[in-house]
């Protein structure tokens, strides 16, 4: 017996009626034994017989003539120009009107030309843009920086405390360091301590706190809350 | 190429074209309205709109008559209108970028074609309504590219061998039956998972 795969092949030419004798006679006798040949054999069966029932809607009469109609005014047009091709006779025409005629066809070649090495050249374009994209956004840049002068020169900022690195001192178990800073707000040292986080406050001046790690963040006040959302615990000083 | 197989009243038909040919273009009427079924049936199978359908039917009649200079004398003008509205509508799928699904609202069956497929008793699908029929043929349909479905779209027409599929398509013989038995391969399993499905549910 022929292995299924195989029937499937014949299966189909089947439905075509392109299998000779033998072929049928191999492929009846793979059916009888086949259970599961049998089955798809009766699915091909059903999904030709659909393939070939798939139909169009309906198309009524008045649609037709509106069809009809399209075909016959465009039919119409094309019969009207091919009449009017061959029946009239073109007035004569000068020289001068044929030199402006060369003149208008030399003009087109060349802007046709010109067109072409346009598309062609697209990489030039697309350079071009780059560079005219690179002129807008630096003088986008010069107003933004403009505008950022003038709003600060208005609303002067307080300078960033700053920790200066000769300053820190670094012992066992702590970091000490003098924070300068002008600013009337209260500063705080965010340190890290075997991996806990601990803060100290202070006014402007002088401040230190301890580190083992000499980790030291500062923050201004109202970036800090303690656990569970209260104040934050002041460790005691080393 | 034009297919040079004899297609019943194509006597009657050459002798229209040299009427349009000779100037005459109100002899394509009777043309129209003796093929506009078929060539819209045609279309519609392969776009699956029926708006699209009819303007494509209007296309192909008046690519025709424009291009009818060009029509071989020997060969069927049927066939020759027919691989003008498969291309089309090929064509115009292309054009739109539209995806190849299908949606089952869109399947219209023959009903006596649909009665003579349900009829093998061999499986259980004669109990399958329609609309669970459309489903399934909308699905493998949408299985299928453009090329596959004016294979088949022709193939449904019953009017032509592959050998015009092949002709009018531009295709050898061998990719037609192959791009067939995908499409019956396709719904095949379709019906197959279809009823195996049920079955189950049935059992469980």
């Amino acid at each position: 017996m022929k292995p299924c795969d195989d029937n499937q092949d014949l299966m189909m030419r089947r439905l075509d009626g392109a299998l000779n004798l033998v072929e049928q006679s191999t492929l009846d006798a793979h059916l009888r034994e086949c259970p599961r040949c049998t089955r798809d054999c009766g699915y091909l069966l059903v999904a030709d017989g659909l393939l070939r029932a798939v139909d169009a809607p309906k198309v009524s009469a008045e649609e037709w003539a509106v069809v009809e109609t399209e075909i016959a005014k465009a039919a119409g047009a094309e019969d009207d120009l091919r009449v009017a091709a061959g029946a009239t006779e073109p007035p004569p025409v000068s020289r001068e009107e044929w030199d402006g005629v060369w003149q208008g066809i030399e003009r087109e070649a060349l802007l046709g030309k010109r067109e072409e090495k346009k598309t062609i050249d697209i990489r030039t374009l697309r350079k071009r843009a780059v560079w005219q994209y690179g002129v807008a956004i630096a003088a986008a840049a010069v107003v933004v920086l403009g505008i950022y002068l003038v709003v600060g020169m208005m609303h002067p900022r307080a300078p960033k405390p700053t920790i200066a690195a000769d300053e820190v001192q670094v012992g066992k178990g702590y970091a000490y360091t003098t924070i300068k800073t002008e600013s009337a707000e209260s500063i705080y040292v965010i340190a890290q301590i075997n991996n806990i986080e601990y803060v100290s406050a202070s006014t402007k001046g002088g401040f230190m706190y301890s580190t083992e790690n000499n980790v030291m963040e500062i923050a201004p006040k109202s970036a800090l809350t303690g656990p569970g959302g209260g104040p934050v615990e002041v460790p005691p000083k080393p | 190429m034009q297919s040079t197989v004899a297609h019943p009243g194509d006597n009657e038909d050459r002798k229209l074209v040299e009427e349009i040919l000779a100037g005459r273009t109100a002899a394509l009427e009777p043309l129209f309205v003796k093929y506009r079924e078929r060539i819209y049936r045609i279309c519609y199978r392969v776009v699956f709109n029926k708006d699209d359908a009819l303007d494509l039917t209007q296309e192909a009649f008046l690519k025709a008559l424009r291009a009818i200079e060009t029509f071989k004398r020997e060969s069927s003008f049927y066939t020759w209108l027919c691989q003008i509205a498969v291309n089309a509508s090929i064509d115009f799928l292309r054009r739109k970028g539209r995806g190849p699904k299908v949606s089952f609202d869109e399947i219209v069956f023959d009903e006596a074609k649909l009665a003579a497929a349900k009829n093998p008793a061999s499986t259980p699908l004669h109990q399958i309504e329609i609309k669970e029929m459309g489903r399934l043929v909308a699905h493998a349909l949408s299985a299928l590219s453009e090329d596959h479905r004016a294979v088949f779209s022709l193939f449904a027409e019953k009017d032509f061998s592959y050998k015009e599929i092949a002709e009018m398509l531009g295709c050898p013989e061998g990719t037609v039956m192959s791009r067939l038995f995908y499409a019956r391969k396709k719904l095949q399993e379709a019906l197959k998972s279809y009823v195996e499905t049920k079955e189950r549910s049935k059992g469980g």
